[in-house]
């Protein structure tokens, strides 16, 4: 990267990139724009959330199903699908509703929306990732809620389970924000990029133990469905602080490499030479 | 006639441009395969269906997966045609819209069954080290997984066609897709399930376009091949003929409370 | 809203501002397709060719050009959004990709075709929204947003959410959310498009308050001559990438117009006017259209020798069209 770019970077950082009260008071009045944004269409706030849930338990219930005929799946029982399933859907939930921007990234670098945001003196990734609200993460959510219900956890372990689900969001949002940057040089692979991040929930809800070799090592990095489903199961089961360390940090590795990827894109936009720009 | 190839001629070469989202897909579906693969050995071990040997099961994920993934998204396409209002300028054009998206999406459709089928198929067959398939076999595998593909283009015509009534497609865009994983053995095999859904399953499009056109890479008879090939033609003869009344529906809603 | 007080010679500066774009030779049909991945060469594309021009505070000026003439690619470097391939911009002092966030602050920005405005929201919503992105305190965003509101008059669609308003109503929020923050610059791309002439009308006459009112700076884009005359007092333009007029309006019109349309309504049905410098363009029922050249002949000679042959009902006399000057510029940029 040219020095007279990476100065540039900074420059912009110190003056509306910097994370300070003034832009934690723009993120709380972006989401709450956002959510209002997504509750006003009533109908189609509550047809997305209701069917959410039900996507979501026809999904659990073939599992349900599994379980009861064969018990254990790499040392898994039915409450820790259910607990996995859980974390998946409040991961997915937060990142939906208060992130949802980040889904819309690869359509508005395509179709050069970014410019109305890059004229405004707010971090670009906030204000993207938050410009807006997806209807369909409340119905994780809820599907979420129920899950722990119904998988009898202890009130006892709500802060656990709440720092678990808020890692999960930040490597959903973080992997989403990666994927989706992609189109500052790749154009047009919307399609590719959903189906990926759509099978992540799927893979993430098997044990990764079950792997071996180079795929486990996928599973926690490329894939990282063991950082998002797994590892927050096997804690349940049994904290250690060891764990809980690296996978905050892994989550915050995550959010970083985000960060860069989308920085790096960015620049290209600035050079014009983006695949299909429009001038 | 001709405008119709006109247009999927448009598409090939549109997927064909796109290049980079045809890496990505290839790339997605030898993940797939890879842990589908994993998974299922799990799976089958649990079932007791010890006598199904790995390969056989790689090759029918890779059957699945093949046409799963070619599939292109169309109905996203039409929920924006339908969202933008562009719908409103082609509506008078002299072409149907519902026929002029059916060929853009085999268009689509074709270019990935041809580049991830040599994916699949080269991946499988070298991770294998042995090939199967007789070239009558093959042929007909090959030929049901158009078919197929092409069903499964219609279908998502189908749910693409809610937007008219929505707005936004995803809902039942999930559900398709989730029952289509669930019943289509995909996720696990049908034989997990208890026979109850078992039955209700082979009363749904769902295992022809998948896990029963698939299984013939286990079983391979010429019986149950006609057998997949008439239930796929069954399910995309009804499924066009819901696609039609619907369309109709929707048009007339279209008609009266405007865009 | 208290005026914009200026305490620098120019605004903008830009200084043999020059932008390439690197593009992928392509192919037609499926085999050319094929031959594409294969086969395609890198081309560098000029887009802006060394332009330098520099406006002062509180100027109204109408950056136009036909479409691919570099108009979006220089706007996008003024606002930082792009960054040169060499040359200088300095954007109130500030060089604008390096200092975007800083002068975000100071621009507003009002795109024709794309909205800031939050679709299902109110613009009321947006309008909080925005005092947030602005750091604008509590006070004065009311104090400010009360005045928009009635010079704007936006009172009675405030509330409503922003899909059932018209496109006037929603170009007059959008010019109201690029205001709040009291910008020094105001840029404008194609501000009126698709609006009806009284929508048209009103904006007009709101931006010519702005400027005469708050000294704000106008840079417009557009492809609409009414706007460029009755809003403009400065017109750049840009043709394939290189300016090939930067002169005021007055100073275009006394350069360019050479020509008079005169309109007689005559008394007789036609009548024969054989003059150098006279080209009829109508002569029918009792109407007579001509293009007088008014460096070859006066005006009140072509009325005098009229008056000889017929008595007059109505005389009217007319500027060739902003359009028809710009055509002239084009075409003779291309000989």
């Amino acid at each position: 990267m040219p020095i007279s770019l990476l100065s540039s970077r900074t420059q912009n950082l110190k003056c509306g990139g910097r994370l300070n009260l003034k832009t934690l008071i723009f993120l709380a009045c972006l989401l709450r724009t956002s959510i209002r944004a997504s509750i006003s269409v009533r109908g189609a706030f509550i047809l997305e959330s209701v069917l959410m849930v039900g996507n979501n338990l026809i999904f659990f219930s073939m599992w349900w199903i599994f379980f009861r005929q064969f018990e254990t799946i790499g040392g898994w029982q039915i409450n820790d699908m259910a607990a996995s399933m859980a974390m998946l859907s409040g991961a997915y939930g937060i990142s939906n509703v208060c992130f949802g921007g980040v889904k819309n990234l690869g359509l508005i670098i395509l179709n050069g929306d970014l410019d109305p945001f890059m004229t405004q003196p707010k971090n670009l990734l906030l204000h993207l990732a938050g410009s807006k609200s997806r209807s369909k993460g409340w119905g994780h959510l809820i599907t979420a809620v129920i899950l722990l219900i119904l998988g009898g956890f202890k009130a006892s372990s709500l802060p656990l389970v709440l720092m678990l689900i808020v890692s999960g969001a930040v490597i959903v949002t973080s992997l989403g924000l990666i994927v989706h940057s992609l189109a500052f040089w790749l154009g047009s692979i919307e399609s590719v990029s959903q189906k990926y991040l759509d099978s992540l929930f799927v893979f993430a809800l098997y044990p990764t133990n079950i792997y071996s070799g180079l795929l486990q090592l996928v599973m926690f990095t490329l894939i990282p469905a063991g950082l998002i489903g797994y590892v927050p199961v096997e804690l349940l089961r049994a904290f250690s602080w060891y764990k809980f360390a690296i996978l905050m940090s892994c989550s915050l590795g995550f959010l970083g490499v985000a960060c860069l990827v989308f920085h790096l894109g960015l620049k290209k936009y600035e050079s014009g030479n983006k695949f299909g720009m429009r001038l | 006639m001709s405008k119709y190839f006109f247009i999927f001629n448009l598409a090939v070469i549109q997927s064909i441009k796109n290049y980079k989202a045809l890496i990505g897909l290839s790339l997605f579906l030898l993940t797939c395969l890879l842990v589908f693969a994993h998974l299922w050995k799990i799976a089958a071990a649990k079932m007791g269906a010890v006598h199904l040997h790995p390969d056989q099961l790689l090759w029918y994920i890779a059957l699945n997966e093949w046409v799963l993934i070619s599939i292109p998204d169309i109905q996203v396409d039409m929920e924006q045609d339908l969202r933008s209002g562009k719908l409103a300028y082609l509506l008078p054009r002299p072409i149907s819209y519902l026929k002029s998206i059916f060929f853009e999406g085999l268009g689509m459709l074709t270019v990935n069954l041809l580049v991830l089928g040599a994916v699949a198929f080269l991946f499988t067959w070298w991770r294998i080290g042995a090939f199967p398939f007789d070239a009558p076999s093959l042929i007909i595998l090959l030929a049901l997984g158009v078919l197929a593909g092409s069903v499964g283009v219609i279908f998502q015509m189908l749910v693409g066609i809610s937007a008219f009534w929505l707005q936004e497609v995803s809902p039942f865009n999930w559900i398709w897709e989730k029952l289509l994983f669930a019943l289509g053995g995909l996720i696990l095999p049908l034989a997990v399930y208890p026979l109850w859904i078992q039955k209700i399953a082979y009363f749904t499009p769902f295992p022809a376009i998948l896990g029963q056109r698939s299984a013939l890479a286990i079983d391979f008879s010429f019986s149950e091949a006609l057998h997949v090939m008439l239930s796929l033609f069954f399910w995309g003869l009804l499924a066009l003929g819901c696609l039609s009344l619907f369309y109709r529906q929707g048009l007339k809603i279209l008609n009266v409370e405007g865009g | 809203m208290c005026q914009v007080v200026h305490t620098m010679d120019y605004v903008i500066q830009a200084k043999k501002l020059s932008k390439s774009f690197i593009t992928r030779q392509t192919f037609p049909g499926i085999w050319g397709a094929i031959k594409s991945l294969c086969f395609s060469k890198k081309q560098e594309i000029p887009a802006i060719k060394e332009i330098s021009f520099s406006i002062k505070p509180g100027e109204r000026v109408a950056f136009i050009g036909s479409n691919g003439a570099g108009k979006s690619t220089t706007i996008k470097m003024l606002t930082g959004i792009l960054h040169p391939s060499s040359g200088s911009i300095e954007v109130l002092g500030l060089v604008p990709w390096k200092n975007r966030h800083a002068l975000g602050y100071k621009i507003g920005t009002v795109f024709g075709q794309r909205t800031q405005l939050w679709h299902h929201l109110p613009p009321s919503d947006t309008f909080d929204l925005l005092a947030k992105i602005y750091e604008i305190d509590r006070p004065t965003y009311e104090s400010r947003l009360k005045e928009l509101l009635d010079v704007f008059e936006i009172e009675p669609f405030f509330h409503k959410p922003v899909r059932q308003l018209s496109l006037g109503e929603r170009m007059r929020c959008e010019l109201v959310a690029s205001l709040l923050h009291r910008p020094e610059i105001l840029f404008l791309d194609e501000p009126t498009i698709g609006l009806d002439i009284n929508a048209k009308l009103k904006i007009r006459g709101l931006l010519n308050r702005l400027s005469k009112e708050y000294r704000i700076t106008l840079f417009l884009t557009s492809h609409d001559t009414a706007d460029i005359e009755q809003v403009c007092e400065r017109v750049i333009i840009l043709d394939q990438g290189s300016i090939i007029l930067d002169s005021t309006l007055k100073e275009l019109k006394k350069t360019y117009v050479k020509k008079k349309i005169l309109t007689l309504t005559t008394d007789e049905e036609h009548f024969l006017l054989d003059l150098a410098g006279v080209k009829v363009l109508e002569n029918t029922n009792h109407h007579f259209v001509c293009e007088v050249n008014i460096e070859t002949v006066s005006i009140d000679r072509v009325i005098q020798e009229t008056l000889k042959k017929t008595s007059l009902k109505d005389v009217t006399i007319e500027d060739p069209s902003m359009e028809e000057i710009i055509r002239t510029l084009y075409g003779t940029a291309h000989v």
